[in-house]
């Protein structure tokens, strides 16, 4: 055993081995005993022994460091597997492709509302909210002209869409209008009012 | 095993023959210079070894104590083999160093009844050698971080873990030369290192 190899005189120093030992507490008995007894009067092995101790402290706390920085990295590991995000963004997708359409309201096909009434309540014309509208406003009996201003008003007299209106065209198309009673006012491009037809949208 | 050359021997305190007989019987007879012999062949020893087991505080008058109980004890003639003065000295200075250990748990202990936030002395180190410390811990992060998978495991086994070499080289399959080239290498790293930041603190170049 190279720990009983120790000093056979005294003018023979602690195997570094025996002495890393020995700092490390894990020398046996005997060869503790002996090299304390010739560390008692070596300055060159108190030296050494000194160098042992602060290698070894050294050694210790930085590989205690590195063990710590490695266990965080396996846990951080452990918490995002390289196999999650591609399986977030397929669930993200699903769960747009099922669940957008519970809520957001399809705008559909356009629903065609003729204007045939005058200004009422609207008892006679009707179309659904939220849908995009095409109105063919009744032009019979309107004084003749290449194109015709169109403006919605609501119940109290705010205007909430305007738009263009062609004879040649067949319709006019507007968005979704909330539920209520409009008014849609058909001018001449001039200014002047030709006709108002009373909408209600339910 | 390793042999002093010439040079040590001139350079540093070479340690004494043991020709203790003599020694004990001048202290016996309460001669001034065997008793000053025998301090200045031990104070080195017993001072290195009560602060490395203690620490710093009140070691001087550790060491004193240590030698009074020696010279007490030579005297009472409770040394009968006279050729085992380094032991003797050694079991002394252990017991002194048990005995303090044992003071300082049971004063701890009474004393945290009466105030928690007290303590008696400090172990930290100073802040000189907080310094050194730390960079020593620097050159062996730097050390370990530069080294191979196998070879980091190894040294953190044996240093942290402080698994023996017959497991490390067991678990790991290297042979205990390996393992020992390892340490070895790390090892002459760490002082190579060590010097290098040295050199550069103190404006020294080696050549």
């Amino acid at each position: 055993m190279l720990a009983l190899s120790i000093m056979s005189d005294m003018h023979c120093h602690v195997d570094a081995e025996d002495l890393e030992r020995y700092s490390m507490g894990a020398s046996p008995r005997e060869a503790t005993d002996r090299i304390e007894e010739h560390l008692l009067t070596c300055d060159v092995c108190q030296n050494r022994l000194r160098e042992t101790d602060a290698y070894l402290f050294a050694m210790r706390t930085s590989s205690e460091q590195l063990r710590r920085e490695e266990k965080s990295a396996e846990r951080r590991e452990w918490r995002i597997p390289t196999w999650f995000p591609v399986l977030a963004t397929v669930a993200c997708g699903i769960v747009l492709v099922v669940a957008a359409p519970r809520f957001t309201r399809s705008p559909g096909t356009a629903v065609a509302v003729s204007l045939t009434a005058w200004r009422s309540d609207g008892a006679g014309n009707s179309a659904p909210s939220g849908r995009e509208l095409v109105l063919h406003p009744d032009l019979t009996g309107l004084a003749e002209d290449s194109s015709y201003r169109l403006e919605i008003v609501n119940q109290t007299g705010q205007t909430v869409r305007q738009g263009k209106l062609t004879r040649a065209q067949n319709g006019i198309q507007i968005h979704g209008l909330g539920a209520g009673l409009y008014f849609v006012r058909v001018y001449l491009p001039a200014g002047e009012l030709l006709r108002e037809y009373g909408l209600r949208i339910r | 095993m390793k042999t002093e050359t010439e040079s040590d021997v001139e350079t540093e305190s070479e340690p004494l023959e043991p020709s203790w007989s003599r020694l004990v019987d001048r202290v016996r007879a309460g001669d001034p210079a065997g008793m000053e012999q025998l301090y200045a062949v031990f104070v080195k020893g017993v001072r290195f070894f009560l602060w490395r087991q203690l620490g710093p505080q009140d070691l001087d008058d550790k060491v004193h104590d240590v030698f009074l109980i020696i010279t007490q004890s030579i005297q009472r003639g409770e040394l009968r083999e006279p050729e085992r003065l380094m032991g003797y000295v050694r079991t002394v200075v252990r017991r002194q160093v048990a005995a303090h250990i044992d003071n300082a748990v049971h004063a701890r202990r009474n004393q945290q009844s009466i105030d928690p936030a007290m303590t008696l002395s400090d172990h930290q180190p100073d802040p000189e050698r907080r310094v050194i410390e730390q960079e020593s811990q620097d050159v062996a992060l730097r050390i370990l971080g530069g080294l191979p998978k196998r070879d980091r495991e190894v040294l953190i086994r044996f240093y942290l873990q402080e698994q023996t070499a017959q497991e490390i080289c067991r678990e790991l399959s290297l042979t205990e030369t390996q393992f020992r080239l390892i340490k070895s290498r790390a090892k002459a790293r760490y002082g190579e290192l060590g010097r290098r930041r040295f050199s550069q603190r103190s404006g020294f170049r080696p050549k």
